[in-house]
This record gives structure tokens, sequence and C-alpha cells, in this order.
């Protein structure tokens, strides 16, 4: 169907611009009804369930033969074959087929019904990964009620061409997954800036724009669509013009980019020769292949909570560990790697492994608490860490330190994991690196406490301002208020990199703020010199690190400190930055590259 | 009729993939081919009962094959088990 150019503003979180057709996606399964059916119907039912088992194989097979990378293909080609020999398995339909019969219902119900049964009978499992199998047997359910019901399955292998995927929200597995196929953009629903979600479109470099109200109800499947990840755009049924000057646009950043990637040797030092490292952050390990290429030093951020999501249900190995921390290491040799211990706050995994719901998760069992409070699972990341450490620069960090007796309480624990691995004759680092992310207020406040008891800080802007601003960044209600320019967010980081250096341990900034070119010279002259970033933003901020002296920089960040709000901050930023020869970027800059500062204008 | 005592040595047990490759293997021969554990009997050939079995590395069962070519059936079958699926390596 076509219709007339419709724009939709949203925020733009993962940069880049896609254009393609539309694919909506809804993840909440249809109820399934139960209607009864008289005798003489229950032969034709009994055939549409069979009709429904070849349709739902083909589409297996077609996702097993679909254009998968041959990793992926390894990695699932064994389970969908499972999946195949269930959907054929007599045991399961002459199940459901007797209860056609017998209850004389139609074939949704009696699907659902078999296979909830069924699994319910794999709780009494005692292995927890064998009673975690009931989940192929749903899966199977699914492919069946949606044969039955019409709709085909969110696979897109099938589909041709470029999707630009819709959906009010998206789960993270699924998101991982779609991504690394043949989806080109995301045009998201619900979310903020800095949701899981887009984490993961920026990973993959599939432009996303999310906080789109209600698009699912906008949007038809097969709707041209152009995601403007740069402005915070999704465009429904452009004109050819648009679509002209799109493509054109698409054209520019791609040589932007191979030009930004040109400057990868190009050493990140300031005019008056300060060095300035750019580390990685990094949540996938195949994003190591783009750190490297764009320029990054080394990793200083790896979330290893992404290893928990991808494994999920299963909790990973000490090998899967391993195996992960190594290839990060070694991609970045010399360079070190800071592993963050898993940090599921306020997630519905994390919920799940503690068997607890939280009133207010974002204040409750998250970072630190939560990876102290279920030993075991923390204790397989800690004997990967101390093996790895013995041959490769990894450095231990962690989130949400709120008190010292934390990193102390922390330390006894590193100590009985390190006995014990030595007991088993296994070579262990003993003398390993440990920091404590600061960004939390009270960390703050006993950062040169903090600085005793470790050897290193990474400011985690995202969550400082939350903490500090009492603003939730994903809800679109006071997303406004959330200002990283706030004077109270430039005082702590001042403070926190005084209290570092006082101590002589290294500070670094890891949180979006990191990633704003614009926002790099202040960072500098607030006396940061350690960065970490989404690989593909390596180029642009090293560009401007090699602008600027220190000298000039400290005045500015002494100006700014002095000011008393965010929008006058960003004005002294931008009269700083007009006062620039070269531009990091040409072209239509994000207009609101500094929106979240100077939204503050309109409240 | 073949019986005897079998374990389950791989790591993860007999979920989905090793269920898919036990059940292929049996439904290669002629012969009934059943695993036997606390009494549950199952039928090889059909994975939703294996599965529902969540026999976890170190279980024994009894494996049970019984018909024209019992002995080969038997001898594949335990071989996969003693090759652990080709899983771990």
């Amino acid at each position: 169907m076509s219709g007339a150019p419709q724009i939709l503003e949203g925020l733009g979180v993962s940069e880049g611009i896609a254009i393609g057709r539309a694919v909506c996606v809804e993840y909440h399964f249809d109820e399934v009804y139960r209607f009864p059916l008289p005798v003489e119907r229950l032969d034709e039912e009994v055939e549409r369930l069979e009709g429904a088992v070849r349709q739902a194989e083909q589409e297996l097979r077609k996702v097993h033969r679909g254009k998968t990378t041959q990793k992926l293909r390894d990695e699932i080609g064994g389970i969908l074959e499972a999946h195949v020999l269930l959907l054929k398995d007599r045991a399961l339909l002459d199940r459901i087929e007797d209860r056609i019969r017998e209850e004389h219902v139609n074939a949704e119900w009696a699907v659902h019904r078999t296979t909830a049964e069924l699994a319910a009978q794999f709780e009494d499992i005692e292995d927890d990964y064998l009673r975690g199998r009931n989940q192929d047997l749903l899966d199977v359910g699914y492919y069946l009620l949606r044969a039955l019901q019409g709709v085909s399955h969110h696979d897109f292998s099938e589909i041709e061409g470029d999707i630009i995927l819709v959906a009010d929200d998206l789960p993270l597995a699924e998101a991982v997954r779609l991504g690394r196929n043949q989806v080109v953009g995301f045009a998201i629903g619900a979310g903020g800036r800095t949701s899981h979600t887009t984490i993961i479109a920026r990973s993959l470099k599939v432009p996303a724009v999310s906080a789109l109200e209600g698009v699912t109800a906008l949007v038809t499947d097969e709707d041209p669509v152009i995601v403007d990840g740069e402005l915070g755009r999704v465009i429904l049924h452009p004109t050819p013009a648009m679509l002209e000057q799109y493509r054109q646009r698409q054209k520019e950043l791609k040589s932007l980019d191979t030009r930004l990637l040109a400057t990868r040797n190009i050493a990140s030092v300031t005019r008056d020769g300060t060095a300035v490292i750019l580390l990685a952050n990094i949540d996938l390990p195949e994003e190591i292949e783009d750190a490297v290429a764009y320029g990054a030093q080394g990793v200083g951020l790896y979330r290893s909570e992404f290893l928990y999501i991808e494994k999920s249900p299963d909790l990973p190995t000490e090998e899967e560990h391993l195996e992960i921390y190594r290839r990060l290491a070694r991609g970045v040799a010399p360079g070190p790697v800071v592993i963050r211990t898993y940090d599921l706050g306020g997630r519905k995994l994390a919920r799940e492994l503690m068997q607890t719901r939280e009133e207010n998760p974002v204040l409750g069992l998250r970072g630190i608490r939560l990876t102290m409070a279920r030993p075991e699972i923390f204790r397989t990341q800690l004997r990967a860490v101390f093996r790895v450490a013995v041959d490769h620069d990894v450095r231990l960090m962690l989130p949400l330190v709120t008190r010292v007796e934390e990193v102390r309480r922390f330390r006894a624990f590193a100590d009985e994991i390190l006995d014990e691995l030595e007991a088993e004759g296994v070579p262990v680092q003993r003398d390993f690196q440990l920091g404590v992310m600061i960004e939390v207020p009270a960390a703050v406040w006993i950062a040169d406490r903090l600085a005793r008891e470790v050897s290193f800080f990474s400011i985690g802007t995202n969550d400082l301002i939350q903490y500090a601003l009492a603003v939730d960044r994903n809800n679109e209600h006071v997303a406004d208020l959330y200002q990283p320019l706030h004077p109270a967010v430039l005082g702590m980081l001042r403070f926190t990199v005084e209290k570092a250096r006082a101590a002589g341990i290294e500070v670094s900034l890891c949180g979006e703020m990191a990633a704003d070119p614009r926002l790099v010279p202040l960072l500098l002259g607030l006396g940061l010199r350690r960065l970490s970033l989404s690989p593909r933003l390596v180029p642009a901020v090293k560009e401007r690190v090699r602008s600027h002296s220190i000298a000039e920089l400290t005045d500015l960040a002494e100006h700014c400190l002095k000011l008393p709000t965010a929008t006058e901050v960003v004005e002294a930023l931008d009269s700083f930055l007009a006062t620039e020869k070269s531009p990091v970027r040409e072209g239509p800059l994000k207009e609101d590259a500094l929106s979240l500062a100077t939204r503050e204008d309109t409240t | 009729m073949i019986e005897r005592q079998i374990e389950v040595s791989n790591r993860l047990g007999l979920h989905a993939r090793a269920a898919a490759k036990l059940v292929h293997l049996a439904g290669s021969f002629e012969s009934k081919v059943e695993l036997v554990l606390a009494g549950d009997v199952v039928d090889a050939k059909s994975i939703l009962g294996i599965l529902m079995l969540g026999a976890a590395q170190g279980t024994e069962l009894t494996l049970r094959c019984a018909g024209t070519d019992e002995q080969a059936a038997f001898d594949a079958i335990t071989h996969l088990f003693d090759d652990r699926f080709d899983e771990d390596s």
C-alpha cells in the first residue's frame, strides 16, 4: 500500500541511514481460543493439523537453509533438526489428534493444551539444562500455532531485500538474531537512548530510532520506510525525492567512515602532545574486530552480562567465559581488557536468577550486590578471569559499588577462589588488577577511600546521571531531564578525577558522554585522559582530541564548572566549538547532538 | 532381544541435539529400540520421549533392542553414547 509521506520523530539511538521495507513484529502471542466442533468436522480438523505440520516443517527447513553465516548455521542447525523431529513425532501428534477427537475441539486449542501439558511434565526433571529443554517443545507448539493461524514465523530469511523491523519492543535475543540477518534498520516504539536494544543496534551497526510511541499501529508490512538514525526520524512512504536525498546521504556517510577508518594508526594526542587513551566498549565478542579496525587501544568496558543474556536460559560455563576473554585479549593485545562483572540490574534474567520481584529494581539488587548475592554464579566468571589473567592483560571491574566493604568482601571472595584454583594446580594471576565503577553519587563522595582499595576507576556516566538527577533515562516522560551537562554531573566528574589523581590511580570514563565528540573538549578539560566508547566512534573522538590543546580545554572546563545551568554549559561549548577551523564532520550533524541538555529550554 | 546398561557421558546429557542424533540413528534400524529409566520405557525413535526422560550426564539407562538387526542397532547406539554424541572435545 502507499500513502502520503509521514515523518515520525523519535530518538536516534544508532547512527546511520537505512532504507527498506517494513516488517511489523509483535512478540505477544495471540490468545488461543477453544472452539467446540461438531463430530463430522473432526476429520477435517485433523487434516488441518497435518497440513500445519507440513507447513511448519517447510518453514523450519527454510530457516535452516536461509542466508546466515556458517557459524550461526552450525550453532542452530542441530537444534532446528531436533525441532523438525519433534514436529513430526507421532508421540506428540497422536496426543494432539486424540485431543481433537476426544474433546471435539479446534486444532489450535489441542496444540496449545497438549504442548503446555507436556512442557509442564519437564518440571520434574532434576537437571537444570534438560528441564529447560521444554522450550524446544514450546517452540514447536509455537510453530504449529503460527502455521494454523496462517501467520508466518518471525524469520525473515525468505524475504528478499532490506528489512526495517518495526516493533513496540524487542526482546534482546531477538534483536541480536535479527540484527545479524537481513534487518538493516530498527524502528522501535519503546525505549530511550540507552536501552539494551539500542546498544545492540549500535554494536551491529544497524541504524535505529526508538521512542516511536504506537509505531506498529502506523506502519503496514511492506511499507517503504527510511530510518534516519542521525536525526532520530522515521519516514513512512517517502517521496522519490526524499529517497534520493537519503541515498545520497548514505553514500556520504560511507565515504566519511572510510576516511575515519584511515585514522586508525594516527596517535591519539592533543596539539600540545598529551596522550589520550581511547578504549572500546564491547558487548558482543565479534565487535573486537571493529575495535581494532577503528583504532581502539584496548577494551575499556566489556559488559559481560551480554554473555549471560545470549546464553539464557542457560548459564555460561567457565570455558565459555574463558574463550571470550581470550578472544578479546588477543584481539587488542598489548592493550588491556577491562571486564565488568555481570550487571543484570533490574532485568528479567536477574529476577529469574534471584527469584525475586522488586518494587524498584534500579535501587535494588543489581551490580555488585547481585553478583555477591549469587556467589556460585559469580565464581564461574571469576575463575575464568583469574586463569586468563595469567598471560593476558585482563582486569576486573565491579559495577555499582557504593561502599568500601563491598570491595573488601569481594577481595576476600577472590582470595578464596584463587586458593581453590591453586589447590587444583591451575595457574592463576594472584596479583590481578581490580577497579570499580563510579556510577553512584555515594561512590563519588568516598572516591578517595575507594582509591586506596583498587587500582583504577571507571566513571559510568549513564547510571551516575540517572542516580544523581533522579531521572530514569528510559522513561520518556522525564527523558528531557536526563542532562549529561547538569552542573552537578560536571562537579562529580571533576571531583572523581581529582581524587583518583591524588591517589595515583587511573581513571577513565565509559558512559555515553565519552562517545559524543562534541563533549570531548570538556571531558579532557576536566582532566580525563582515558575514554571508553563504541568502537565506531573512536575515529571521530580521536580527531577531536587532536584538534585541541589541553591548556585551552582546562580554561573551558573551569568556565563551564562555574555555570549555573546545563543550557549555559551547552552554549559555552557551542561557542567554543564555533571557533573550530575544521569541524569533525561535515553535513547535517545531528541537529540535536546535545539535545538532552538543550531540551531544558522547553520545560 | 539385547538389553544392557549404558551411561550418558556427554556433558549436556540427552538434550535436543543429542536426542536428534539418537532418533536418526535408531530410526535407521528395523528393530524396536527402547530406553528404560526408573521404570519409564521410551521409544528411542521418538524425540519427545527421549527429551522427557531428562537424562543428564552420568545417568545410567537401559538400552533395549529387539528385531532382525538388533545387534547392529545395539552396537551403533552404544557407540554413539560412548562417543558422547561427538559433542565434547
